[in-house]
């Protein structure tokens, strides 16, 4: 019995031994509600707003919250947390009531703010960014925080210039490939932003309809942002009419219509085997047809 | 009282039209009983984005006479309902790009995003696989291991970000791996040396 009680619990332990041990490595998260934010206001009128930072990861921290001008670099859109010379500095308008919480793990705080611009601004568009980031106690290694943005698109109210223009990006007639980039570019030419919806769709040889895609972007005064999507149509490829439109300054253009065919890597293979058949095919033929004409003549003969 | 199927046949087609008229009346003071109204459900989704990493990357050492190098990773995890997505830039904290521990310090490596380098004895850095001209990888945490031809970056200046990713739909887990290397030999002093980078997400 005694012999028995050892021999099971040596076994549990052996067992316990190999079984994999887990370990859950602490990570620092923060969340931030809402991620962007279009906003009129009056010029020295002071306009309320909330942020929510919720911390969803498993370690406490101390959150910042700063506020920064927002621009933007080319026709990417590469986000740029400067101000541009020339430009106001929006950060200035932001008051946050606080500048730091503590956060527990999934604890969450609401951050009223305000963004008063000065009496004397000019109606148009501005732009800045408020931004909530982990601190780290940390003393050793490479400690990283966490940043993310709420991107402000102020509109100071007041009579604005708005005007852009939609143009299209060229499409390859041919692209031997999984997929082909549909472009457009939206040119801001007024004083404040806009949000373009820009549509990209394709139809097949036979009218069907492969492709249906809608996108929302802000476009920012006197930038011009290219749209690009990826389509990548199914099966071997094929013959497609691509449309595209966009709303620039609510003003919807459509663009010239443009055929494309697209044929994908692996049907390559397909079309070899098709032509090393069609060829060996032809060459018997003529083989027998030689043979046909030399049996006519010996028989002649 | 003799009763007669004719008697018979009157009871049950009083009986039936009495139960009719009674289930006639039950169903009207039913339906008289029960009103119906309409609720609308709503629900507003907020746009939301978030971002976790590790929070601190070790990346020790036991350096030689002829030089280690150590290897280690970062997974920057991001999601966001926006559906343009977002883009991430990485960036240094502060004015210095070198792991500092006190009076001593491990300067960052020459190379650049733009023309990244393998690491020299005594120079941190970073790399991301396929980013840029890094080079695909894949990059192998390692630790004291010797200095070898992987290319990595010196961490750009807090005035100048650079972008690591920029997506176009929605993110789930979205993970962007920053691997970080340090190589070092016996000309640097013990200590605990440090520095701070920011990752920063906003929606596109």
């Amino acid at each position: 019995m005694f012999r028995r009680v050892a021999v099971i619990s040596l076994f549990a332990g052996v067992l316990l031994t190999l079984l994999p041990t887990q370990t859950f490595a602490a990570t620092k998260s923060i969340t931030l509600s809402p991620s962007s934010t279009a906003l009129t206001v009056v010029p020295g009128v002071a306009a309320n707003r909330n942020i929510t930072i919720i911390n969803d990861g498993d370690t406490p921290y101390t959150a910042k919250l700063s506020t920064s001008p927002y621009s933007v670099k080319g026709e990417q859109y590469d986000p740029v947390f400067q101000r541009l010379p020339g430009t106001k500095d929006i950060a200035d308008w932001i008051s946050l009531s606080q500048t730091s919480v503590r956060l527990q793990p999934h604890e969450n705080a609401v951050i009223p703010y305000t963004i008063t611009a000065p009496s004397a601004t000019q109606p148009g568009g501005y732009y800045g960014v408020i931004f909530a980031e982990t601190t780290s106690d940390a003393n050793s290694g490479v400690s990283a925080q966490n940043k993310v943005g709420n991107i402000l698109y102020v509109s100071v109210e007041g009579n604005v210039q708005q005007s852009g223009s939609v143009e299209a990006e060229t499409i390859p007639f041919f692209t031997f490939g999984s997929s082909v980039p549909l472009g457009m570019k939206l040119t801001n030419s007024g004083g404040v932003h806009f949000q373009t919806e820009a549509t990209f769709t394709a139809r097949g040889i036979t009218g069907k309809s492969v492709l249906e895609h809608t996108e929302n972007r802000f476009v920012l005064p006197q930038t011009t942002r290219s749209i690009v999507y990826a389509f990548a149509p199914e099966g071997l490829g094929g013959i497609y009419k691509i449309s595209r439109s966009a709303t620039a300054a609510g003003k919807p253009t459509t663009l010239p219509d443009s055929w494309i065919i697209v044929m994908k890597p692996h049907v390559v293979p397909l079309i070899l085997f098709a032509l090393l058949t069609l060829v060996g095919i032809i060459i018997i033929f003529k083989k027998r047809s030689r043979k046909g004409d030399t049996s006519r003549k010996k028989k002649k003969a | 009282m003799v009763i007669t199927k004719k008697t018979y046949v009157r009871a049950w087609a009083v009986s039936v039209v009495v139960a009719a008229a009674s289930l006639t009346t039950l169903s009207t003071a039913v339906n008289a009983a029960t009103a119906s109204s309409s609720t609308t459900v709503s629900s507003n989704v907020g746009a939301t984005i978030s971002m976790s990493s590790s929070g601190t990357v070790n990346i020790n050492t036991t350096p030689t006479s002829s030089g280690v190098q150590t290897i280690a990773s970062d997974s920057v995890i991001v999601n966001t309902n926006n559906s343009n997505g977002y883009t991430l830039t990485f960036n240094e904290t502060n004015a210095s790009s070198a792991l500092v521990s006190g009076g001593n310090s491990i300067p960052a490596t020459s190379g650049t995003y733009a023309s990244p380098v393998a690491l020299t004895a005594n120079t941190w850095g970073y790399r991301v696989d396929s980013l840029g001209t890094f080079g695909t990888g894949p990059t192998s945490a390692v630790s004291n291991a010797a200095i070898g031809s992987a290319k990595f970056a010196a961490v750009p200046a807090t005035a100048s970000p650079q972008q690591l990713k920029t997506t176009a739909v929605t993110a789930t887990n979205d993970t962007t791996t920053v691997w970080y290397g340090v190589a070092v030999n016996t000309s640097t002093p013990t200590g605990t040396y440090t520095n701070s980078v920011t990752y920063t997400a906003v929606t596109n």
